[in-house]
């Protein structure tokens, strides 16, 4: 259980380092958020263990460094993360291709859309231009990639 | 059974955890965690400023490639207007040392030269591109308030919050910043304020006619150093009921690139 906490931790650190260091360079950041994803995947792969934990650090550490108000984005992803588990743990039990793509495409529009509304209400940067749409499309290129990749490791059970 | 245990937990663990967010972000904006934010940022300064380096060699030939073309056409550009700014620095000289003579003949003092703090960025929001955080803090001499620009002469934004060693600036484009502006050519004063992507200005008086492609100057009224170039007019806006007219400047700079920049005293 602890190793499992610090490997997310691990990985929640990489994730905001690639966000801060790479992406910020080639301007990505705006479209792409890694963190996000890494909530993602270890709900597909139901590594529920400590997850809340690592998505509250891993937001704080995120609010901290992207000079929004502390909290912020924690609440988000907190929020994302506990729906996106209902969802795997109610209504998706066995994953297949489709559900998971479709499950995918609902949870980043979702992600995307409170985000947004929650950004709009704090007058940060919320808006619902293109750039929302390359958000939606390019993190779920990113799933779909990931997803091809561990194909086997996903769909052993089907 | 154990699934529902197992829920009830998740759910009273992301509950608490909910709570204690909301309590963070409410601290944070009365401004009760900034020792603990100066703390967490001392310790992650290092780590920030070995990213920097040794990503900046990996993405470098990535921003040389993609700035190729555009770097070819602006040297094209610079190459033609060099021979037109050689002539104006001449003149410019002349009209300097005729102004240094005419201020020495009526017997006024030379003008302040202001001091600056050079500051490295270190952190930038990324979901806004609306705030940096900067290495300079308390430690480096910095009280708040200081104007932050580019070397050449470009507002960046200002500082609003100052830690012991670190500090944050608000950028130009950010929704709270405003800033007194004043066109290059026709002189039309007007209000700018930061829109997201771009900013937005609100020309004080209606009868001033100002030129799309006017570059815009801060005027000096509002506590801000004169001359300082804030964006070029892109749109005016006029609507046949309202009193005053809006307008939208395009930042002549990126402010997502600049990695160095200078800070002005008060």
């Amino acid at each position: 259980m602890i190793k499992s906490f610090f490997l997310k931790l691990i990985i929640i650190f990489i994730g905001i380092f690639i966000q801060f260091s790479l992406l910020s360079r080639f301007g990505a950041d705006k479209y792409f958020d890694p963190l996000f994803l890494i909530i993602f995947i270890w709900i597909i792969l139901e590594s529920y263990d400590f997850i809340f934990l690592s998505t509250f650090i891993g937001g704080l550490l995120f609010d901290l460094f992207s000079a929004i108000p502390l909290g912020s984005k924690t609440i988000i992803y907190l929020f994302c993360c506990f729906v996106l588990m209902l969802i795997r743990q109610n209504f998706l039990r066995s994953l297949t291709f489709t559900t998971l793509l479709g499950l995918s495409f609902v949870s980043t529009c979702l992600y995307f859309i409170v985000k947004n509304i929650f950004f709009l209400i704090l007058s940060i940067d919320g808006h619902f231009g293109i750039s929302i749409l390359i958000q939606i499309l390019l993190t779920n290129l990113a799933i779909v990639l990931f997803v091809l990749l561990f194909k086997k490791k996903l769909f052993a059970n089907n | 059974m154990i699934q529902k245990i197992s829920q009830k937990k998740n759910f009273f663990v992301f509950l608490s955890l909910i709570v204690i967010s909301i309590l963070i972000f409410a601290l944070d904006q009365s401004a009760f965690l900034n020792s603990f934010k100066s703390f967490l940022f001392s310790g992650a300064k290092p780590i920030l400023n070995l990213s920097d380096k040794n990503l900046y060699i990996l993405t470098k030939p990535y921003e040389i490639l993609i700035n190729y073309q555009k770097d070819k056409n602006e040297l094209t550009s610079l190459r033609q207007n060099k021979l037109d700014l050689t002539s104006m620095q001449i003149k410019i000289n002349e009209i300097q040392r005729e102004n240094d003579f005419l201020r020495k003949a009526l017997g006024l003092k030379e003008q302040k030269k202001q001091d600056f703090f050079i500051a490295k960025v270190i952190g930038r929001s990324s979901e806004a591109n609306q705030s940096i955080i900067l290495d300079v803090g308390k430690e480096g001499g910095l009280t708040g308030g200081e104007t932050v620009i580019l070397p050449n002469n470009f507002l960046i934004g200002k500082i609003t919050e100052v830690y012991e060693s670190i500090s944050q600036a608000k950028l130009l484009n950010s929704f709270d910043f405003s800033v007194s502006v004043r066109g290059e050519k026709t002189r039309t004063d007007a209000l700018c304020s930061g829109a997201g992507e771009s900013l937005e200005i609100e020309i004080i008086n209606y009868q001033d006619q100002p030129e799309i492609g006017e570059i815009f100057i801060t005027s000096g009224i509002d506590g801000y150093s004169p001359g300082l170039i804030v964006g070029q007019l892109e749109k005016i806006t006029t609507k046949p009921s309202a009193v005053s007219r809006a307008g939208k400047l395009k930042p002549l700079i990126n402010l997502n690139q600049f990695e160095q920049v200078l800070l002005l005293k008060k």
